[in-house]
């Protein structure tokens, strides 16, 4: 029988091992701290063996030259205060463009400047980009609830501990988006058909039923019922609508739409909140597998295939 | 490329120890805090561990152990992002249409229904705790190396690992069955009861 180390061997082992730009940045990382020490002379100078020498050389200069466009454009762009449509990376860099959904591209990072209709993002990487909204886009965030707050049919997220057969509620989000288990390398759904012990405890996702004092139930998948219970210590956040200048400097926040000149995301949907799904890309134009255009299947992809690949 | 056993002062013993590492450092720090942030740490890894290649004594551990200790040091400054991750991990949930198929077993698809309640596990424990562990699982460091890696006395990389594991358990439970409660009309024939939750 699996004990909990090999559950844990299981997980997330699907991620892939380092690209080709990986390789080449750890090379150019390396050969940099070689520079630190002192280039040897002539008559000193080491030889890396063999044929990868000159690859070794040739990236290093290229990620070096990489590295300093980005940190002139960065210096370009200035720092938080650098207006809209000023700030962001060279075209294109930090969307992610989802494959079969056309024209929609995602960006995530860190708001650092919310501006009339303009949001600037700190993306992986130390780049930023610019989002631009429209009156049609939705915005959310998430804010402090109260579990008065949770009602019946509300989805929600909870997190807790088990006590006496029920799940004692520490964080309760209301309104998270659902994202749905991604595709398989094939294409297809994941089933979880071979799974059959089981959902473990601390963790309830679905829809809430049966609100009463003192707590609910969460209806997983139309067929599961967890009692759940509150107290005054449970935390509740509710995902709630938002314009621009409700949305928090600092936060990590996502933004869905289509991309614009200069490198710039003309979001249809913004989302901000410590919970919701950050697109952790590597700040350059990459493409991305996703089995849906709705931002929750966006996020799941991209989570799941480690998904950024450089076009 | 000198054996673990050997210690590293030519920078051409350096590059094979680049090719054979790399790939398993960059992963284990994909695994943790995701891909993009993976490049920057793994690169750093190996440019510290090139900086400091003449301070590692095979005496005091594993190069593998050298290693992993450098990167596990360098996630440790990004817990907001690696919570984070756990915290998106712990929201999957099945899609409709996966309720189909319950009779096909496949453990890596048993993993992967797996993925949220691990990910809502893991998202429990300490920075201590969560490092020795997937150093464990992840890196297949034993508690020598661990303690080695972290810096820590063996018995404390030890006693970690146990209380994470433990905490580990205790929260995954046996999946806890009486928690989880068929509602009426549901067929059992379907999902056996619904013990695959």
């Amino acid at each position: 029988m699996a004990d909990e180390i090999d559950l844990l061997r299981g997980f997330r082992d699907e991620t892939p091992g380092p690209s080709a730009g990986a390789w080449a940045r750890a090379r150019a990382a390396v050969a940099a701290a070689g520079l630190e020490e002192g280039q040897p002379g002539p008559r000193q100078r080491r030889r890396w063996p063999g044929p990868s020498r000159p690859a070794w050389i040739a990236a290093a200069a290229v990620v070096l030259v990489a590295a300093g466009g980005a940190a002139a454009g960065l210096a370009a762009g200035g720092g938080d205060a650098a207006p809209p449509g000023g700030g962001h990376t060279a075209a294109g860099a930090g969307l992610m463009a989802v494959e079969g959904c056309p024209g929609l591209d995602a960006v995530s990072g860190t708001l650092v400047q919310a501006d009339g209709a303009s949001l600037v993002l700190k993306i992986p990487g130390g780049h930023r980009m610019t989002v631009t909204t429209r009156a049609s886009s939705t915005i959310s965030r998430q804010v402090p609830g109260s579990v008065g707050e949770v009602t019946d049919g509300a989805y929600v997220v909870v997190f807790g501990t088990t006590s006496d057969g029920r799940l004692a509620a520490k964080d309760v989000n209301i309104g998270a988006n659902p994202l749905p288990m991604p595709a398989g390398r094939d294409g297809q759904p994941r089933s979880r058909s071979g799974h059959r012990r089981g959902i473990p405890r601390g963790l309830a996702i679905g829809t809430v039923s049966g609100v009463r004092a003192g707590g609910f139930t969460v209806v997983m998948g139309g067929s599961i019922d967890v009692p759940v219970t509150t107290s005054g210590s449970t935390a509740v956040l509710r995902l709630t609508g938002a314009s621009v200048s409700q949305l928090r400097i600092g936060e990590l926040t996502d933004a869905f739409g289509s991309a614009g000149p200069h490198g710039t995301l003309a979001a249809t949907t913004v989302e901000q909140g410590s919970q919701l799904p950050h697109l952790d890309q590597g700040g350059a134009i990459a493409r991305l597998h996703s089995r849906g255009c709705s931002p929750a299947a966006i996020t799941t992809a991209a989570l799941f295939t480690g998904g950024w690949r450089g076009r | 490329m000198p054996a673990d056993g050997g210690r590293i002062v030519d920078p051409a013993d350096f590059e094979a120890v680049f090719e054979q590492y790399f790939p398993l450092v960059y992963r284990f720090a994909a695994r943790r805090v995701g891909p993009a942030t993976a490049e920057d740490l793994a690169a750093e890894t190996f440019a510290t561990a090139y900086r400091r290649r003449a301070t590692f004594d095979p005496a005091r551990g594993s190069l593998r152990a050298w290693l992993f200790g450098i990167v596990a040091n360098l996630v440790r400054s990004h817990w907001r992002a690696e919570q984070h991750l756990l915290a998106l991990d712990a929201r999957l949930v099945p899609e409709a249409d996966a309720l189909e198929g319950w009779d096909e077993v496949d453990q890596r698809l048993a993993a992967s229904w797996l993925a949220p309640q691990l990910a809502a596990a893991l998202a429990v424990l300490t920075r201590d705790q969560l490092d020795v562990l997937l150093l464990h699982a992840w890196a297949g460091l034993s508690h020598e190396e661990i303690a080695a890696a972290l810096g820590i006395a063996p018995g404390t990389a030890r006693s970690r690992l146990s209380r994470a594991r433990a905490a580990l358990r205790e929260y995954l439970g046996d999946f806890d069955m009486d928690l989880w409660v068929l509602r009426p009309g549901t067929d059992p024939a379907r999902g056996g009861g619904l013990d695959c939750g």
